[in-house]
């Protein structure tokens, strides 16, 4: 019985507080972080997050691959948002080697990574709510959340991890049944998302929660280097997708919606606008959904060529063969940084290139990593089911945090 | 006043056929005691299977779910499979847990819910013991429920389940005081503790019922009602569980019967407390006859009447528990202490000083000639 | 209903207090003494039940398990300074001279009470007053309400003692 010993619940007798293991196994932190939380009571005196149990080693990875096979590594990252990752890899590969998507492949990129949002924010709103104890927000989320999964697989043969977006364009042109389904899902989404609002939207238990909790005020946010909704939230109005505009975000109409507390309701108010606004969106790709090619005329240096013409014709099995083994070779040396807009905030790749098929170095610029280090300033002087409504503001992925 | 018990009932019935066939009277005895405790036992099991399939049923209808479907018709004796698969699960017991803690807390929670069951009228004469300290007794009986809670959070051996059970002990504790209170309400109105005298002295309309009897017993039945919401840790008060939170709560440790006989205690007092809030506010089973003097069918119908005003109460708890989110353990300790108990202690002042002034009668309700 | 089973339920009560009661004593872990307490208290009010006096049997369950021994409870949780729960309940000298001098003195007091009261004999109904909460009630708050008051600085008493107990160390 003496080793069991270590395992009972001891109190120090010169620490007034009671050391809590947070995870990595807890319902509420939304896969394996850890928060190591100093208690006095249920107040919390000090937590400390602790990452890297879904550590994958993804950017060495990256540097062994070619600039192709690399892709489908990015769907696993954030793999609540695959499509998003994937299209903002794409975005960046497409500038390191100096090429452009096509304008029917932009719009449809946009629209897919619109979806993509949507999924990832019903996600968020569906797993939030949960914590906070609104149980059938989380059902009538997923509901709508099915919808995209549906068409993702009508599109991609994939639900979640797509791996859709090529360097260059996209891999198969969408169909007129994908096109009508986006547009009545956005038409109709609108009603859907006052369903969620009437649950909880103007509930008092809910602004009781998330009122006047988590706050970050606009200066501590941009020096904890936020993005996404989190920077939004506490009242600056940054979105790559307005300041930096990549695929057809320069032609499409949105707004950006800010809030003015930076509490975690600001926080949800901003994502649930930011739903509507990505509804618009696709809404207006659709309608605006130009004719023409989904690759760029040089994509065949970066995609294979078809399974029935590398059996025959030489050039492609050539073609074929230096593309899986070295890669697409027509990369400058330097290198390249190219942030987009995921629905967690901004996903940066950061490629360093020495020429060859592949990268030399790929470093990821991981939202939720950041996001994770603002939990402490958060929770410290609350209680423990503040540290729930917060690690449900964040809306940190590990899979893309540990990367 | 002789107080009324089911088991000497039972027992003038049968002795003297039992008698004459021989059966030796002590056994008798220990059956007529025993009879109204299975009874009870076995309505409080059957209840709490029922909620729980009525729970199912009503969160997957109102989250477009289809619920339980596959044992039996629509899915009704799922309930009885599962109280199966309980049984047979492997009754998990942590190495660094206190084992005779561990192993008495979940039949001290239980049995804090069956000795509440003693004194509801479930109308007509079925009533195990008209205790003529009822009301107190309901209130003091669920609050052992602290007890059991404290004893599994802590022989748990597990930092999540001692707070679980503090949380537990922390709002057990608060909200007995407006419970007690509010109930108090209508004891002032009544004069006495005994619960089937309080069914007697209300009516079959709803103007006869006590939440209507003066505007401050219709705010102390919904004090009554959101305390005991609180009492049973049911969401928007489900505490010592907060799955989110703490995991499970204080019986986060527990599994197999263990683990289901929380679980009956939880979803007994559902059915307690609702049948106390109808019997108490809403007439219980009354019909305007005399419960014990009646033909055995409008018994029954008094049972009937009974059910009829539980049971959506028991809806009501189900779906205020699948439309709400949770408060925060502070907030609910503030909402008692600085709103419910002032609100409960205005509301006994006020109804006392009704009665003086209008001589104990109601805005409908009259005072029986003596 | 005979007078077997009275007896067999009598006992079964009069264990359900005395048994924990040594256990409270005994048990060497402080948590356990406290459990014990409880049941304790169960069986006490069990035997004011079983005399009769249903309303005092219902106090006692207030006072003792929802007040004194859920607070007790409280406080042993929150207390800071256990090490080893196991050992926090231990004898010495010093406890057990004080402690048995207090025990002889309200055993003599309670000896003597017993020798003193003319009991009713059993079956006799005469001289127990049929119990209803008015006149108690009356009573209460008529002729022994300096009592009555008194007795309720006990609540008080124990809240502060579990606060002196459970209160954080002066740094």
């Amino acid at each position: 019985m003496g080793k069991i010993e270590e395992y009972t619940v001891k109190r120090d007798a010169d620490r007034t507080d009671l050391k809590l293991n947070m995870g990595p196994q807890h319902p509420a932190t939304h896969g394996v972080l850890r928060l190591e939380l100093d208690l006095d009571g249920e107040i919390i005196r000090k937590c400390t997050p602790h990452i890297g149990y879904l550590h994958r080693g993804t950017e060495k990875l990256g540097e062994d691959r070619t600039y192709i096979s690399a892709l489908p590594l990015t769907d696993r990252l954030d793999y609540i948002a695959s499509m998003n990752n994937n299209i903002g890899y794409c975005v960046a590969v497409e500038k390191l080697f100096g090429i452009e998507a096509p304008e029917r492949a932009k719009y449809i990129r946009t629209m897919c990574a619109e979806l993509g949002r949507i999924s990832s924010h019903l996600l968020w709103l569906a797993t939030h709510a949960l914590d906070i104890g609104a149980m059938t927000v989380f059902l009538y989320a997923f509901r709508e959340r099915a919808m995209i999964m549906e068409m993702f697989e009508k599109l991609t043969g994939a639900r979640l991890t797509v791996s859709y977006p090529r360097i260059g364009g996209v891999r198969n042109d969408v169909t007129q049944e994908f096109i009508d389904r986006a547009h009545a899902f956005a038409d109709e989404f609108p009603t859907h998302m006052e369903e969620y609002e009437t649950l909880i939207d103007q509930n008092r238990i809910w602004l009781k929660r998330t009122k006047g909790i988590g706050i970050i005020t606009a200066d501590e946010a941009i020096n904890w280097g936020l993005s996404g909704p989190m920077i939004r939230g506490s009242g600056i109005a940054y979105d790559i997708r307005k300041h930096e505009p990549y695929d057809a975000y320069k032609d499409v109409e949105f707004e950006v919606p800010i809030g003015t507390e930076g509490d975690v309701y600001d926080r949800y108010r901003v994502r649930m606008i930011e739903l509507r606004q990505s509804a618009l969106i696709i809404k207006q790709c659709v309608e605006k959904l130009p004719r023409g090619a989904i690759l760029d005329p040089n994509a065949p240096k970066f995609t294979l060529p078809p399974k029935e013409r590398v059996m025959t014709d030489m050039e492609s099995l050539i073609h074929q063969f230096v593309l899986i083994t070295k890669g697409p070779m027509t990369a400058q040396e330097g290198e390249v940084y190219v942030a987009t807009e995921l629905p967690k905030g901004e996903f940066g790749y950061y490629f360093v290139s020495d020429g060859s098929g592949k990268p030399y170095r790929m470093r990821l610029r991981a939202p939720s990593f950041v996001h994770a280090s603002v939990l402490p300033l958060m929770c410290e002087g609350g209680l423990i089911a503040d540290v729930i409504a917060n690690i449900g503001t964040l809306d940190i992925v590990l899979g893309e945090c540990d990367r | 006043m002789e107080q009324y018990s089911a088991a000497e009932k039972i027992y003038e019935l049968f002795s003297e056929k039992a008698l004459a066939l021989g059966i030796p009277e002590p056994v008798l005895v220990i059956a007529a005691y025993a009879i109204p405790c299975l009874v009870v036992i076995n309505l409080i099991q059957g209840a709490a299977g029922m909620l729980t399939y009525a729970e199912r049923k009503i969160s997957a209808d109102i989250q477009n779910r289809i619920g339980a479907n596959r044992v039996g018709p629509f899915g009704l004796i799922q309930f009885l499979a599962d109280g199966v698969k309980l049984f047979l699960k492997e009754d998990i017991i942590p190495d660094a847990a206190d084992r005779k803690l561990f192993k008495l807390a979940p039949y001290i929670v239980l049995s804090s819910t069956v000795l509440a069951a003693i004194v509801v009228p479930f109308g007509g004469s079925f009533i195990v013991a008209d205790l003529n300290i009822g009301l107190i007794f309901i209130i003091v009986v669920s609050s052992l429920l602290v007890v059991g809670f404290l004893m599994s959070g802590w022989a748990s051996n597990n930092k999540w389940a001692l707070l679980g059970g503090i949380r537990s002990a922390a709002q057990i504790i608060s909200y007995e005081i407006p419970t007690a209170l509010s109930l108090l309400c209508i004891v002032l109105i009544t004069g006495t503790f005994s619960l089937q005298e309080t069914v007697m002295s209300q009516g079959l309309w709803p103007w006869q019922w006590f939440i209507f009897h003066n505007p401050f017993s219709f705010v102390a039945f919904f004090i009554f009602f959101v305390s005991a919401l609180a009492e049973m840790n049911r969401t928007p008060f489900d505490f010592p569980e907060a799955e989110s939170e703490l995991v499970s709560g204080y019986n986060v440790e527990y599994s197999g019967m263990r683990f289901s006989i929380f679980f009956i205690a939880e979803y007994g007092s559902i059915f307690i407390i609702s049948g106390l809030a109808a019997a108490v506010f809403l007439g219980g089973g009354n019909i305007g006859l005399d419960p014990y003097e009646s033909p055995l069918h409008m018994q029954l119908l008094m049972v009937g009447v009974f059910f009829a005003k539980t049971v959506p109460l028991c809806l009501v708890i189900i779906w205020v528990r699948w439309s709400m989110p949770r408060l925060r353990i502070d907030q609910m300790l503030t909402m008692c202490w600085k709103y419910f108990i002032p609100i409960a202690f205005a509301c006994l002042v006020a109804t006392a000083i009704w009665l003086l002034v209008f001589n104990g009668n109601g805005i409908f309700w009259r005072m029986p000639a003596p | 209903m005979t007078l077997e089973l009275r007896e067999m339920v009598f006992i079964a009560t009069a264990l359900l207090t005395t048994l924990p009661a040594l256990l409270v004593v005994f048990s060497r872990n402080i948590l356990y003494s406290a459990f014990a307490l409880f049941f304790t208290f169960l069986g006490t009010s069990g035997l004011y039940f079983f005399l009769g006096a249903e309303f005092l049997a219902i106090t006692q369950v207030v006072v003792y398990i929802g007040g004194v021994s859920v607070i007790l409870l409280f406080a042993i949780l929150l207390t800071r300074d256990i090490d080893e729960i196991k050992k926090t309940n231990t004898m010495s000298l010093g406890r057990a001279v004080p402690g048995g001098v207090a025990v002889l003195a309200i055993s003599a007091v309670f000896i003597y009470a017993i020798g003193e009261t003319k009991w009713a004999a059993s079956g006799d109904e005469t001289g127990v007053p049929a119990l209803t909460v008015k006149p108690l009630g009356d009573l209460l708050l008529n002729k022994y309400l300096f009592a009555f008051e008194v007795v309720s600085v006990l609540l008080l008493a124990v809240l502060i003692g579990s606060l002196v107990i459970a209160r954080r160390s002066v740094k």
